[in-house]
């Protein structure tokens, strides 16, 4: 096990963990039992991919100093938690606990949103790379997962093209809803 | 908790608005601060921890009042979940910036390793003299300038998320941005007074 292969797996903790409490969110908000599912599904790869991470950690004992491999296994096991927490917001919806109104009136009115929306075939954004777009730098809103037909792809990259019927999953600040649910052109109730 | 903390009435929606609003924070600042072992985002990660707690506190107190019978109690266990698994996020936080405080660290080649690759967050304080103080985030154009991006404002206790270009920043500010490493610094220097000129960006792009 390579020191690059550790930061790689590193990192995938620490964005495995980010996207699920986007997911969790999201699934609290559009009340959808799908990216709960997806949610509680990543709680598992999360949970494979931080057992895989200790034991790459702990074989490194004979090379580098203890000090900084307990940090990564503290830091490993913070990573879960999170990742457990999100879980827990995605059973919400899937037990279908009667979440109060006022939860999805605050998820709506905090500084940051998450949008889900279906991409129009007639969409500008249908057809494009999400490098083409830059999308979170014109308006800010990240991509954080896509579904087509039925398969989900999480923190897709620059190459990753939209198409139409594609299901978009982004997160941002609040001004950038507006503007990103009108790009998709999607049949959206405004509130 | 180093405050009591006692009941008053506070809208639910309120309370969980601040919290989602922290917690998005929170980890961002955690990973950033273990990552780049970096004290000031650790000991912002501590203070938020905290106000997550008390969020905690007055939302079960503001949730436990309304419930009179079994349809309450149904309606509001969706919300005392919420907060639950908020907490449980800010503690996981709390854990990570720990790493760093108790100085244990991370693997020194890691934090080679995401140097190269990552923006940063950095936290840092308006100090008297500053060229950030009375000027609003408009006139200083720091995203254009040094390439860093102001994602929160905190004076004392009340913290603005995403402020807004009108936003005038003042002496004893707490600035939260992100950048790159060499902005990070820039900006941390511009607010300790050590850098009086706000630098203009150069032709050459840096490439990571």
């Amino acid at each position: 096990m390579s020191n690059e292969n550790l930061a790689d797996m590193l990192a995938e903790l620490k964005d495995t963990s980010e996207t699920m409490i986007d997911l969790a969110y999201s699934s609290l908000l559009c009340r959808s039992e799908e990216i709960a599912d997806r949610v509680i599904e990543m709680e598992e790869q999360m949970d494979k991919l931080h057992t895989d991470f200790e034991l790459a950690v702990l074989n490194l004992r004979e090379t580098r100093p203890a000090k900084g491999l307990l940090g990564l296994i503290r830091l490993s096991i913070a990573a879960e938690e999170i990742a457990d927490a999100a879980n827990m917001m995605a059973l919400i919806v899937k037990k279908g606990m009667r979440a109060h109104p006022v939860v999805w009136m605050a998820l709506e009115r905090a500084d940051w949103t998450i949008v889900t929306t279906e991409i129009a075939a007639e969409s500008p954004l249908a057809g494009r790379s999400l490098g083409e777009l830059g999308l979170e730098d014109d308006i800010g809103m990240r991509a954080i997962a896509v579904r087509r037909a039925g398969r989900w792809t999480y923190n897709p990259q620059d190459p990753f093209v939209l198409e139409g019927g594609d299901l978009l999953v982004a997160r941002g600040y609040v001004e950038g809803r507006r503007r990103l649910l009108a790009l998709a052109k999607p049949t959206w109730e405004e509130d | 908790m180093s405050e009591e903390i006692r009941y008053r009435p506070i809208s639910v929606r309120e309370l969980l608005t601040e919290m989602q609003t922290v917690i998005e924070l929170i980890v961002d600042l955690a990973y950033s601060a273990v990552l780049f072992h970096d004290h000031d985002l650790a000991e912002e990660v501590m203070e938020l921890e905290e106000r997550v707690d008390n969020l905690k506190v007055l939302l079960l107190m503001n949730t436990a009042i309304v419930i009179r019978d079994a349809e309450d109690a149904e309606a509001m266990v969706g919300i005392m979940q919420m907060a639950s698994a908020a907490d449980r996020i800010s503690d996981a936080a709390g854990d990570i910036a720990r790493i760093v405080l108790m100085e244990i660290g991370i693997d020194p080649y890691l934090v080679e390793a995401f140097k190269k690759v990552k923006e940063r967050l950095v936290r840092t304080k308006i100090l008297p003299g500053s060229v950030l103080g009375k000027k609003a985030l408009e006139e200083l154009e720091l995203e254009s300038n040094i390439g860093v991006d102001v994602i929160a404002v905190r004076r004392e206790k009340e913290l603005v998320v995403n402020p807004e270009a009108g936003t005038v920043l003042e002496e004893g500010d707490i600035l939260i941005a992100r950048g790159s490493d060499v902005g990070a610094s820039e900006l941390d220097k511009l607010a300790k007074g050590e850098l009086k000129t706000i630098p203009r960006p150069t032709i050459e792009v840096e490439d990571d």
